[in-house]
């Protein structure tokens, strides 16, 4: 028996600092109710890798791993006591939640093994006036800075909140731009960590589709999705008629200039491979420069302006397709809402570029019925058009030339009329609310 | 099968310090209690504790004694205890008076209910660290025990400008 007792005989030199307990008591210690793990990990390197090693192996993952192949972390957008309501007031103000998992994960020295990082952002329940901005701001800035050090990072998943808090703001200044810029910080970041694959999920962007926001800072939150030209898969999951809308991951735009801060239309010497010309407030004379710059190599183009389809602006246009035409392949009018009528002036100014000889890949999303015999007329001049995608939604967005008469009815281009070279045709309509993939 | 309440067990410290204890006092450690339910027969040779210095022996006696007839945590109960403890921080007063000490005998009598494996004395020191660390700065926590920054100059910056973010400052 005394044997046994002295093969339990540990050192008997004199503890007297915290760093000298057993590491199982110190996470006793560090498990104790309110402490603030974070806080402890940025003491030492000993008490860091401690406080790594608990917050890894409560997500169910070993530190030993070489690699670690998804980590989940819950990042709280609550905001504590005596969080004021003016948003001028400095982010430091606002006191952090005890024991979250960015805090955590923001200290811990070494987490570079991490390859798929995905984070939930929980929303809060009662409050949410512009203090509320100012903690996506906090929480998405925080969450970039650490996906900057995710060195082995190839798929990030971003579940934003799921509760409808935007649209309460569609009418407060300033209260997107906020938004927009922290996102485009995290998408940034995102792009420059090299991360193949970006998972957005996200039942709150107004208007149905990220790219399309109000027009002050359109141009800001795009420009994390210009650059997302650099990612090779984006899913997009935006919980409404949309959701399934393909464009999002073929929008490519790449510019050799794509920091600045002007609209990515603007300016000469610029290597445009594909184009996104959004926002309602597009200036004549923006589309006019674009236009008249012959160095200009569009290779694709999206159109989600409803307006420069008509005149005044579809002159530019018409100049920009019989500039750039023998390079433009793909060209997307993404939710584009028309009455029948202008979609028919449309289609018939369009047929006269010189679109008709390098067109490959037609997308049209619209929300408003499409004229069938126009669109055939249209389509059937394109030479060389592969991909033909329709996307039809009535009752979801109900525009303002969506008669209840038109509801009714979504009149598809008869397809036996369609004589372009086309092998692949999608169609979505709402009504039914199917897909119909038809090979031809 | 029990041993009457009375009887004496003597236990030896590392430093030769000789205590004589009920046995139901000693038996608030688990190390010892299953110590004394392996052996069969009466020994008159002291236990040796060649992890606990004498006057450390005599702090962790002073609690044992204080809770002698309390009832021992056993491993069913570990789960509700573990809820327990997330409820409530709370030392008892007498704990707390006991556990006033300066920071090496309160390492050293954490160092040793962790060695006897007594619980409840373990969980009164690891709280009383804990309630130390509250509200403290990675710098105040450095100083308060005595502890090196070993991070480089990068990594605390790094650290330091993820983390401004959230300083309540």
């Amino acid at each position: 028996k005394n044997m046994v007792l002295n093969a339990i005989h540990l050192s008997t030199a004199v503890h007297s600092t915290l760093l000298d307990l057993p590491t199982e008591v110190l996470f006793k210690i560090l498990q104790e109710p309110d402490t603030d793990q974070a806080k402890i990990a940025q003491v030492s390197r000993h008490l860091n890798s401690i406080v790594t090693y608990l917050f890894l192996s409560s997500k169910g993952i070993a530190l030993h791993q070489n690699t670690i192949p998804s980590l989940e972390i819950n990042i709280s957008l609550d905001y504590i006591d005596n969080c004021p309501s003016n948003h001028n007031t400095p982010w430091k103000a606002y006191k952090r939640a005890l024991n979250e998992d960015l805090s955590i994960l923001a200290t811990a020295l070494d987490i570079t093994a991490i390859t798929h990082l995905s984070c939930t952002f929980n929303p809060i329940s009662f409050f949410s006036d512009r203090a509320y901005l100012v903690q996506y701001k906090t929480q998405y800035t925080r969450l970039a800075l650490l996906i900057q050090r995710l060195t082995h990072a190839n798929k990030i998943t971003l579940q934003l909140e799921q509760a409808n808090v935007f649209h309460r703001y569609r009418s407060g200044a300033g209260v997107h731009d906020t938004w927009a810029e922290s996102l485009n910080l995290l998408l940034n970041a995102c792009v420059e960590r090299g991360c193949q694959e970006l998972e957005i999920w996200n039942g709150t962007w107004p208007k149905n589709d990220f790219r399309v926001v109000p027009s002050s800072n359109s141009r800001r939150c795009g420009y994390g999705f210009l650059r997302l030209g650099l990612v090779t898969k984006v899913v997009a999951k935006v919980q409404r008629a949309w959701s399934s809308d393909p464009s999002l991951g073929s929008v490519t735009v790449l510019s050799r200039k794509s920091k600045t801060s002007s609209p990515v239309w603007k300016g000469t010497g610029w290597e445009i491979e594909a184009l996104t010309v959004t926002g309602p407030r597009i200036r004549e004379a923006s589309i006019s420069q674009l236009a008249s710059d012959g160095r200009l190599n569009i290779s694709r183009l999206l159109i989600s302006t409803p307006s420069l389809l008509l005149p005044p602006h579809s002159h530019w246009l018409y100049q920009l397709f019989n500039t750039t035409s023998s390079t433009l392949t793909s060209l997307t009018l993404h939710k584009i809402h028309l009455h029948e009528l202008y979609w028919e002036m449309t289609f018939s100014w369009m047929m006269d570029t010189t679109l008709r000889a390098s067109l490959e890949d037609l997308t049209i999303s619209t929300c408003s019925t499409l004229p069938g015999n126009p669109l055939v007329d249209f389509i059937n001049r394109m030479k060389r058009l592969k991909k033909l995608t329709l996307r039809i939604s009535l009752p979801e967005f109900g525009g303002r030339w969506d008669f209840a008469s038109e509801r009714k009815r979504i009149d598809l281009p008869n397809l036996e009329e369609i004589s372009a070279p086309v092998d692949f045709i999608s169609i979505l309509t709402s009504r039914p609310l199917k897909t119909q993939e038809v090979g031809v | 099968m029990a041993a009457p309440a009375t009887q004496q067990i003597k236990i030896r410290c590392n430093d030769e310090k000789e205590f004589t204890v009920d046995r139901d006092v000693l038996e608030r450690s688990v190390l010892i209690k299953n110590m004394l339910e392996d052996v069969t027969e009466q020994q008159d040779a002291p236990i040796p504790l060649p992890n606990v210095s004498g006057p450390v022996m005599a702090k962790v006696l002073e609690y044992c004694t204080h809770h002698r007839g309390e009832p021992l945590p056993s491993a069913d109960t570990e789960q509700s205890q573990d809820e327990t403890r997330k409820r409530t921080t709370d030392i008892s007063e007498w704990d707390q008076k006991f556990i006033t000490v300066d920071q090496e005998m309160l390492f050293e009598i954490i160092l040793a209910a962790n060695y006897l494996d007594i619980k409840s004395l373990l969980d009164v020191g690891c709280k009383t660290v804990a309630n130390m660390i509250k509200g403290k700065t990675p710098e105040e926590i450095r100083k308060l025990f005595n502890i090196v920054n070993d991070f480089t100059p990068e990594e605390e910056a790094q650290i330091k400008k993820e983390n401004e973010w959230a300083e309540d400052r």
